[in-house]
């Protein structure tokens, strides 16, 4: 891990503090949301830094993030599908196939991707704003708190946790 | 707060229901509220569509519900493979802190 890597890193790990805190208090739904898309960023953007150069600025890319696990070399994949608890490589790919529709909808979270709709952080539109995300019930809750997005959950603690084991993958 | 007007075995129930009616991958609910707070609904859940996984994958995910009001209460999801739930029955696989299967009521599809 460089040291970029790492003070990202060191972001996503507060971050994901302050989720798991958040969603334990049971405040409105665009908190919880807010901090779960910001770890995913950063977790995602810290695995990007390894190659010593800036990743995009977007806010776009936890989704790129499980692709890239989901394609790394051959002699990786065992030990990264059990870092991820899948017992074998082909499950870890299914479970990202499966996945990626939350993975979107969670990177859409962020302002600028949510093309002046819901988000968890301002109100819209922007011109005339009518909506707050504290009033909001997002389209995304259900599915986060389904078993499949409860399972998410356990994966992004597991890419937080042990980000150290494959930062350099 | 009044603490008559939450009644965790009756939302228990409810969100068992729910669980099984939205979720297909959830074949039985166990609802296990020996050690559990007062306000602390524990559930595992037998989902078939997780996959054979290692048992890192055993957390509890926890929600704050209606907080601040009467019945603020928190729920606790512990989701686990066809697989796993047989260790737990025979004690080959332990659960998470003081969780217990004793007066466990399941709940199924």
């Amino acid at each position: 891990m460089n040291s970029y890597q790492k003070v990202w890193w060191q972001q996503a790990i507060s971050d994901h503090e302050a989720f798991v805190l958040i969603r334990g208090m049971g405040v409105a739904q665009c908190h919880s949301l807010h901090y779960l898309q910001m770890v995913t960023e950063k977790i995602a953007k810290a695995y990007f830094w390894r190659s010593g150069s800036a990743p995009p600025q977007s806010h776009a890319s936890f989704v790129r993030f499980l692709r890239f696990l989901g394609q790394i070399r051959q002699e990786d994949r065992d030990r990264i599908a059990n870092l991820f608890t899948f017992n074998r490589f082909a499950d870890f790919q299914s479970w990202i196939r499966a996945t990626l529709p939350i993975a979107y909808e969670l990177e859409r979270l962020a302002p600028a991707l949510a093309n002046d709709g819901p988000n968890s952080e301002y109100p819209w539109p922007h011109a005339k704003p009518q909506f707050a995300p504290t009033n909001h019930m997002f389209a995304i809750w259900p599915s986060l708190t389904s078993g499949q997005g409860r399972d998410l959950m356990r994966i992004i603690r597991i890419a937080v946790e042990r980000f150290p084991e494959y930062a350099d993958t | 707060m009044s603490a008559t007007l939450f009644d965790r075995d009756s939302m228990a129930a409810w969100y068992a229901h729910q669980h099984l009616q939205t979720d297909p991958g959830i074949v039985a609910v166990y609802y296990l509220p020996t050690n559990a707070d007062d306000r602390e609904i524990r559930f595992v859940e037998i989902n078939e569509l997780i996959g054979d996984r290692n048992d890192d994958s055993l957390e509890p995910i926890d929600f704050g519900i209606d907080t601040g009001t009467d019945n603020a209460h928190k729920l606790f999801v512990l989701d686990v493979t066809p697989a796993q739930w047989k260790r737990f029955q025979v004690r080959d696989l332990d659960l998470p802190g003081n969780w217990s299967l004793e007066d466990a009521i399941s709940y199924r599809s």
